[in-house]
């Protein structure tokens, strides 16, 4: 068989009871009330080392491979866990792909987004304003992704000190503050490869966040329609009421397999048409996964009481994170006018977009 | 539920390479009517040069003419074929479903007579179950097998058997006893029986695929029982995973879209743009998971619900496509079109209702889906 993908039985066995565990929907409810990380959980989170999967030991953290780390992202999106995660293990991985050294967490990153015009770093200090950064004011340092003078690709450092914030909040009660640099001291390290290899990894792991989501949408799902009753029986034995637990199975099991599929590629160097293509599935899948999980729970569903909110508010708040839907889209669509043939495009290996690219 | 990611191997790319380079030179643009993906032409001679190449029936047995290769293998074949819209009518059904399940549950003496048929392309299958009174209710089937001296004798009639009038067998169910389930026998049926009429039915298209079958004291040697009696209802359901979850499912359209993507590639703006690229992410996810279920079958595992899962979602798809490609065109479709694009759009807009209702419906799938999730 062809590469493997599967992330390491044991460790995901760790994630599922970790976040199980440990991250209630009170608690959940609690830090987007308080607006502040839940730093004993971050604690608690570091001392099994989980922050650091992924990161090699050389660079201070555990080890472990890409799939792996799809499967951190998974399992804390799958109980809305309310940790910068995905952003610190970004940060982490721009430290140690640019050799800029350990930096000690919870970290948080900028400059992933296509939304935004980043400051650019000219020498060893930088000005300008950050929109959007999660975490911001709980975090040691902001690893800005960026651009030098001369247009390479590379990568900031700026201490929790050297920053000022101007608070906001994204549709998830997720802390998201501008940041506001004023000639603000910063570490800057060179991107080898440059960004486009980086984005691909961190637009996998966003669709993993996602997939978790959608995963969770229909684990709740199907058992609140099971044990919902009207009429004198479950709710679930209504077949237009399947048609919705059957749209979110569709939703999740296609979105792991896309996101594992991507991860795949993306571990081999490549993947520019398997990222894209994910992202328009997952996207899609997304929103459909949403309102059929609504229309599944009725009134209950509504309210901060039942933790369905939880999950499809930070759908809204991830799904258009860092570019649009149509962007994507247009992306897979351009690849496709370039193609000789389409059916083989979406036919082929991996290793074939070695050629194309 | 949970799909393992898998991609093609060297050996299995090299296998499409090799088809694909063999009907470029087989199949030039042109020379054959396009197909709408299982629906193609009826072409036995393209079906017996296929088998030649060793192209069909290709998990049959070696002993029985088989090629013993993988599900996987077949889906690299098949889906270099529907790109094509190649002519694939006369042996879908047999190479897709009766083979295996004749491999499966047959005895000796009919692996000998037929698999060797089904894989030069000589044999060609129809599916015997819908009736009058029996669509989705599969299991109130009323054509009676009733037993007599070495066979038995069957009344009562068949509908919607595609292909049937060209076919040279039909797997057929019959009530062989009044148990719901346990009452049902399959029975591997010679087209040209004494007793069996066999009448087209105009489709919507004028097309003359769909047909009628009446048997009237049609006599079927015992030989020709497919598995045990009252075992007909188990052996349908396990041709199930391999009729649902194929690439079939999602590729009626492909010869229409890679047409598309290359009008849209002179025209494009960036609407266009994107509903290719919502197409094509889509087609690249389906595909995943096609692959990921035909790993399954090779594993020996009986993935129905998973290939149901597919179907419902994947045959809705391939209808929103046609809607696209519809819009951007944007006039009335005429099937007399100069344009051989615009005559197949025509015909696949008339025939798409049916591919969500063909294989069991989506409300029935949706069902077997729920059951199937809840039993996890
Ligand atoms: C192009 C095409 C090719 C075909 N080829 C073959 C063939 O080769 N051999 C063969 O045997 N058959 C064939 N069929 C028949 C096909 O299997 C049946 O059409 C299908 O099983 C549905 O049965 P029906 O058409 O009688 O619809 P019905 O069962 O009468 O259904 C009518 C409507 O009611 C819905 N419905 C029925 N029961 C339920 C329920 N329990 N819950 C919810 N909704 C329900 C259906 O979904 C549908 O919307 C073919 C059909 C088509 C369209």
């Amino acid at each position: 068989m062809s590469e493997t993908v599967r992330a390491d039985e044991e460790l995901v066995e760790l994630l599922e009871d970790f976040f199980a565990r440990e991250v209630t929907p009170d608690l959940v409810a609690a830090a987007e009330q308080s607006g502040e990380l839940p730093s004993a959980l971050w604690a608690r989170a570091e001392a099994v080392q989980i922050p650091w999967i992924g990161i090699a030991e050389e660079h201070g953290g555990v080890g472990g491979t890409f799939a792996d780390v799809v499967a951190l992202v998974h399992h804390a999106a799958y109980r809305a866990t309310p940790l910068p995660l995905l952003e610190h293990h970004l940060a982490a991985t721009l430290l140690a792909r640019t050799g800029l050294g350990h930096v000690d967490g919870p970290l948080t990153v900028a400059g992933i987004s296509g939304h935004d015009d980043v400051p650019v770093v000219d020498g060893a200090a930088i000005s300008g304003r950050i929109p959007a950064v999660p975490w911001a004011a709980d975090a040691a340092a902001v690893v800005l992704l960026t651009r030098d003078p001369h247009g390479a690709d590379v990568v900031a450092v700026v201490r929790r000190d050297d920053l000022t914030l101007e608070p906001a909040t994204d549709l998830a009660g997720t802390p998201v503050p501008t940041v506001v640099l004023t000639d603000a001291s910063v570490e800057v390290g060179r991107l080898d490869g440059g960004a486009e290899v980086f984005l691909r990894y961190a637009e996998v792991l966003r669709c993993s966040a996602l997939a978790g989501l959608l995963r969770r949408l229909y684990d709740l799902t199907s058992s609140y329609v099971s044990e919902r009753h009207q009429f004198g029986k479950p709710v679930g034995s209504f077949q237009a009421v399947q048609i919705h637990t059957v749209t979110l199975a569709q939703a999740a099991t296609m979105s792991m397999l896309s996101v594992d599929r991507a991860a795949g590629a993306v571990a081999l160097g490549l993947g520019e048409l398997e990222v894209a293509a994910t992202s328009v599935v997952v996207g899609q899948n997304a929103v459909r996964a949403a309102t059929a999980a609504h229309q599944a729970h009725g009134a209950i569903g509504m309210t901060r009481e039942y933790p369905l909110q939880q999950l499809t508010r930070r759908v809204h708040a991830i799904r258009q994170l860092w570019g649009s839907l149509t962007e994507a889209e247009e992306a897979v669509g351009l690849a496709a006018l370039a193609a000789p043939r389409l059916s083989e495009l979406v036919a082929r290996h991996p290793e074939e977009g070695l050629q194309s690219a | 539920m949970r799909l393992e990611a898998t991609e093609l191997t060297r050996t299995e790319r090299d296998l499409q390479d090799e088809v694909r380079s063999w009907l470029d030179e087989r199949l030039p643009e042109g020379s054959y009517p396009l197909g709408l993906g299982m629906a193609g032409a009826i072409d036995p001679e393209f079906s017996r040069d296929l088998g030649a190449r060793g192209w069909l029936g290709m998990s049959l047995p070696v002993e029985h003419g088989g090629h013993g290769r993988t599900a996987v293998d077949r889906l690299v074949v098949v889906e270099a074929l529907l790109a094509r819209g190649a002519p694939v009518g006369y042996h879908w059904i047999g190479d897709r479903q009766s083979g295996p399940s004749i491999a499966a549950n047959g005895t000796e003496l009919q692996k000998k007579e037929i698999l060797p048929g089904i894989v030069s392309g000589d044999l060609s299958f129809s599916i015997g179950m819908s009736e009058p009174d029996s669509g989705s209710d599969l299991a109130s089937v009323r054509t009676r097998a009733e037993r007599v001296e070495g066979g038995w004798v069957v009344n009562g009639s068949k509908i919607w058997t595609t292909g049937a009038f060209e076919a040279t067998h039909i797997l057929s169910l019959f009530r062989t006893s009044e148990d719901r389930h346990t009452g049902l026998t399959q029975f591997i049926v010679d087209r040209h029986a004494p007793g069996l009429t066999v009448s087209p039915i105009e489709f919507i298209d004028g097309t003359r695929d769909f047909c009628e079958l009446s048997f009237v004291d049609m006599f079927i040697s015992d030989d020709w029982r497919l598995g045990e009696v009252g075992s007909g209802w188990g052996q349908n359901t396990g041709e199930l995973a391999l009729e649902r979850g194929g690439v079939d499912r999602w590729m009626s359209a492909m010869p229409l879209l890679e047409r598309w993507a290359v009008r849209e590639s002179a025209t494009s703006g960036s609407r266009a743009t994107a509903e290719l690229g919502s197409i094509v992410a889509r087609c690249w996810a389906f595909r995943g998971m096609s692959l990921a279920v035909a790993r399954m079958v090779d594993d020996g595992q009986s993935p129905v619900t998973e290939a149901a899962l597919i179907k419902e979602m994947s045959t809705r798809f391939e209808q929103e496509c046609l809607e696209v490609m519809v819009r951007h065109l944007g006039r009335p479709l005429r099937t007399d079109a100069d344009d051989p694009y615009e005559r197949l759009l025509a015909k696949a807009v008339q025939v798409a209702p049916s591919w969500t209702i063909r294989g069991g419906t989506n409300e029935i799938l949706r069902s077997v889906i729920s059951k199937g999730l809840r039993t996890r």
